[in-house]
């Protein structure tokens, strides 16, 4: 099939249409998004094996030097190597945000998927839970969880799980009302397929898409707070390196060492921006009146 | 609207509140740590059993957590909070002080965004995908992007570099004392919180805008020579202002509880700073009282939304059931 064609004439959403993946590079924004949220998994892996600097490394004769060979991105009030510790602090702050938004999409979709389906008393308790929940402001229920849980980033990616399973639960509620309506999933019913066959193989395909849509945007938000439960002190402790410690440290020294500011901080907004991004090319490269 | 509807939908709303306390009770009663080791510090060392035991019963930490649940919330229903275990204050009267300062901060901060926001909102939406919608577009979601607590320390150091200005709370002055001085202090935290505002307000402007663009009523009202601003504003506009103001209360109350960072930075004495210091000192009472009023205030903000939205919308009325 010629690209023009697949322009002009939407195929069906079968065989012969170009991967998710394609869909989504084939966006502007995806494609940025895919380009920036690239750039910064990269950064994160070389972190972890330690090129060139150590993000703990002190040294007492180099502190809050400018950006330099030695130093790419300077050094902060400890002779510390700020690329090595924006490296670090992007891994940490990708591991929260993996970690809370699994939990959330695992724990939610299902009881989402589960409640949605089965209907009855399940989907109401599940129902009034959500709505106590989602009472909370985002931001201060993650503060609140954070202050009984303890720091750690654990705990940040368990505080900010809680917040988001509640949204997953509704995101892939709502489409399930639908596909159990539907022929196909009726169909199966005549046919005598077991519920257990219905919901896996017939209706759990067909509410990915929202889902994943809603993990691209959780992403992004549990990186947000990370840095802003991080910057307030509440969050990843010193000295591990984290984005919004970092910031926080270096207000004593901006704007004259504007370096220890600048990185970390651009680090959380092409992380933030990124995500975006992709969640808006999975929005378009899904959406079937699109595609 | 009917009266059933509304009896019904304030039923689910106080249901929703007495879930809240018991989110809030259950998940600050697992704080870590012994409060009252927190607020003797390194004298609570010296505290005999005997000691330890009385000041437990004290503050009503002997008794069952059942016990102590409906304590508290008898103490809630009386409008009585607690006490402080830090200052021995009444939590009350910390909120009273600290409420107004949030209030405040929050207002301005909307009375900044909601404009900016809808004019750039239209500005894009007049013309999709050209260089002032993707630009706008562009602006909005850095404004959305840049953290909060990025912006605060930069303006922060820029108004100490610029005009030797660092802000502090023991010279925090309430609008009472001077209407400038504390629009001094306020302005620069509300411009912050309003980057943000203005971003989600732009974005729910621009398509709810356009959708309303679409509509058949805007071509008769072009078709039959309503002037280009006219169609705008009162054909255009006025159409899409019902999700606008849904976003505007809904971000008003997540407002409430989201001033913290700001607070923090430039060293105010709201709500946010309060409910900080709670979390650092472990002083439960505080932290327990300031998430219930922002919780219970967004719970009444939503509602207040919900029904506007109902009075607004003709469609909606007849409906008995939420959309």
């Amino acid at each position: 099939m010629t690209r023009a064609a697949t322009l002009v004439a939407p195929a069906p959403r079968t065989a012969g249409q170009p991967s998710l993946p394609r869909r989504i590079v084939a966006d502007r924004n995806g494609l940025i998004g895919v380009v920036l949220v690239g750039l910064l998994v990269v950064v994160a892996v070389v972190s972890l094996v330690h090129l060139g600097q150590d993000p703990l490394a002190q040294n007492r004769t180099g502190q809050l030097a400018g950006p330099s060979g030695a130093h790419w991105l300077g050094t902060d009030q400890f002779g510390r190597d700020i690329a090595a510790r924006v490296a670090a602090g992007v891994f940490a702050s990708l591991r929260v945000a993996l970690v809370s938004v699994g939990m959330a999409t695992i724990v939610g979709g299902l009881l989402g998927v589960l409640s949605g389906f089965a209907g009855g008393v399940l989907d109401a308790v599940v129902g009034r839970c959500t709505d106590v929940l989602f009472a909370f402001p985002a931001t201060l229920l993650a503060l609140a969880l954070v202050a009984a849980l303890g720091h750690g980033w654990f705990n940040t990616a368990i505080a900010i799980a809680v917040v988001y399973t509640p949204i997953f639960v509704r995101v892939a509620r709502g489409p399930v009302l639908t596909v159990r309506e539907s022929e196909y999933v009726k169909a199966g019913r005549v046919l005598g397929f077991s519920r257990s066959r219905l919901l896996f193989r017939h209706v759990l395909p067909n509410v990915g898409a929202p889902i994943a849509v809603q993990v691209a945007l959780a992403l992004s938000w549990a990186i947000l707070t990370e840095a802003g439960l991080s910057f307030l002190g509440l969050g990843t402790q010193p000295p591990s390196p984290s984005l919004g410690l970092m910031v926080s440290d270096a207000r004593n020294f901006f704007p004259d060492a504007w370096w220890t500011l600048l990185f970390p901080a651009l680090a959380v907004v092409v992380a933030v921006v990124g995500l975006n991004m992709v969640g808006d090319g999975l929005r378009n490269a899904l959406d079937p009146r699109r595609s | 609207m009917s009266l059933r509807y509304l009896l019904g939908r304030v039923a689910g709303m106080l249901g929703t509140l007495v879930g809240v306390a018991v989110v809030v009770f259950v998940v600050l009663r697992a704080l870590p740590g012994d409060t009252i080791t927190a607020k003797l510090g390194t004298q609570a060392a010296t505290l005999t059993a005997d000691q330890r035991a009385a000041l437990r019963h004290f503050y009503g930490l002997d008794s069952s957590p059942v016990t102590q649940f409906f304590r508290w919330f008898g103490g809630l229903l009386h409008g009585d909070l607690g006490v402080s275990m830090d200052t021995g204050v009444p939590v009350t009267h910390l909120i009273g002080d600290a409420l107004p300062v949030t209030l405040e901060l929050a207002v301005l901060a909307m009375v900044i965004a909601v404009p900016v926001g809808v004019l750039f909102g239209m500005l894009a939406a007049s013309r999709p995908g050209a260089v002032r919608d993707l630009s706008v577009q562009g602006v909005g979601l850095l404004g959305l992007a840049v953290p909060e607590f990025v912006v605060a320390t930069v303006t922060v150091a820029w108004l100490a570099s610029a005009f030797a200005y660092t802000p502090s709370a023991g010279t925090y002055v309430s609008i009472g004392d001077s209407f400038g001085g504390n629009l001094r202090q306020m302005l620069y935290p509300a411009l912050v919180l309003a980057i943000g505002l203005a971003a989600t307000v732009m974005r729910t402007t621009r398509s709810a805008y356009l959708e309303a663009a679409g509509s058949d009523f805007v071509r008769t009202a072009r078709g039959k020579g309503v002037t280009e601003a006219r169609v705008r504003f009162r054909h255009i506009l006025h159409n899409a202002g019902i999700p606008i103001v849904t976003m505007v209360g809904i971000q008003f109350g997540y407002l409430l509880g989201g001033t913290l960072v700001v607070e923090q930075v430039f060293a105010l004495p709201g709500l946010g700073r309060l409910l900080l210091d709670g979390i650092l000192h472990q002083d439960y009472a505080i932290v327990q009282g300031v998430t219930l009023l922002v919780a219970a205030a967004f719970v009444v903000v939503n509602f207040g939304v919900d029904v506007v939205y109902r009075l607004l919308d003709p469609r909606t009325r007849s409906e008995g059931r939420r959309a």
